[in-house]
């Protein structure tokens, strides 16, 4: 990707947020990693006895965590870890571009912890993992992403034995 | 990479060009708009409705880069 491409994404995705046709532009031209053979790996007990986390990429961030980086023109491809008993007010929204009145009035919006947790009581899972991630939607250096962070989260879900991931994006 | 370790993944989505491009292994795309993935603000109902689809899709995906379209229900 050319520092051409760089400079004309970072413009579009100030301004796509106030014009879906600009969006769905841009969304043809960002340089999402290609899959060619897709994996799925299958559930080997019922969801029923599955431990679920959560893994947004809304730009969350906890009030003693750092926002994330919205100003280095390749994205940033750190994470967020949210332990599950977090008090729901200590949630912040990094300085993102999508429309946050949603998310500034229920994190359910795109962190839907509250959901998951009512699930699990009703019995259609078995139970919410101890902890939950976040990343930032806009990354260019996706090889950082797949070298380094995004191996180290699904290390921290292996840990934690967790069986099942919902991604959810803003 | 998480399927990758062994577990189970699924994506919810709402611009269909981005999950046809990504081809998560299993994607529920949803009608909704950028900052409401889930639905409006308050609505737990449909939040939670929107949740549970995608969960299932856990469950009733056999085959890799599957992309669901959530069923909404009509309203009177």
């Amino acid at each position: 990707m050319s520092w051409v491409d760089v400079v004309l994404i970072n413009a579009g995705r100030r301004i796509a947020p106030l014009w879906p046709r600009l969006f769905i532009w841009l969304a043809k031209r960002y340089p999402f990693r290609a899959t060619r053979d897709v994996p799925l790996t299958h559930l080997n007990k019922p969801l029923s006895a599955c431990r679920v986390a959560l893994l947004t990429t809304a730009g969350l961030h906890l009030d003693d965590q750092p926002p994330f980086d919205m100003k280095n023109p390749l994205g940033d491809w750190s994470f967020r870890e949210f332990p599950r008993s977090t008090p729901r007010a200590r949630f912040r929204l990094s300085d993102v571009q999508y429309d946050r009145r949603g998310v500034d009035h229920d994190l359910n919006v795109v962190f839907p912890l509250d959901r998951l947790e009512e699930l699990a009581a009703g019995g259609l899972i078995g139970e919410v993992a101890p902890r939950h991630f976040g990343f930032m939607g806009y990354i260019l250096k996706t090889d950082a992403l797949v070298r380094s962070t995004a191996r180290e989260v699904a290390a921290r879900l292996r840990q934690d034995a967790t069986d099942a991931v919902v991604l959810t994006p803003a | 990479m998480l399927e990758g370790e062994g577990i189970a993944t699924v994506c919810i989505s709402f611009v269909r060009q981005i999950s046809e491009r990504v081809r998560p292994p299993r994607g529920l795309l949803v009608p909704a708009r950028g900052g409401f993935t889930m639905g409006a603000p308050g609505d737990a109902a449909a939040q939670r409705r929107r949740l549970r689809a995608a969960l299932a899709l856990l469950e009733s995906v056999t085959d890799a880069g599957t992309l669901a379209q959530e069923v909404v229900p009509l309203r009177n």
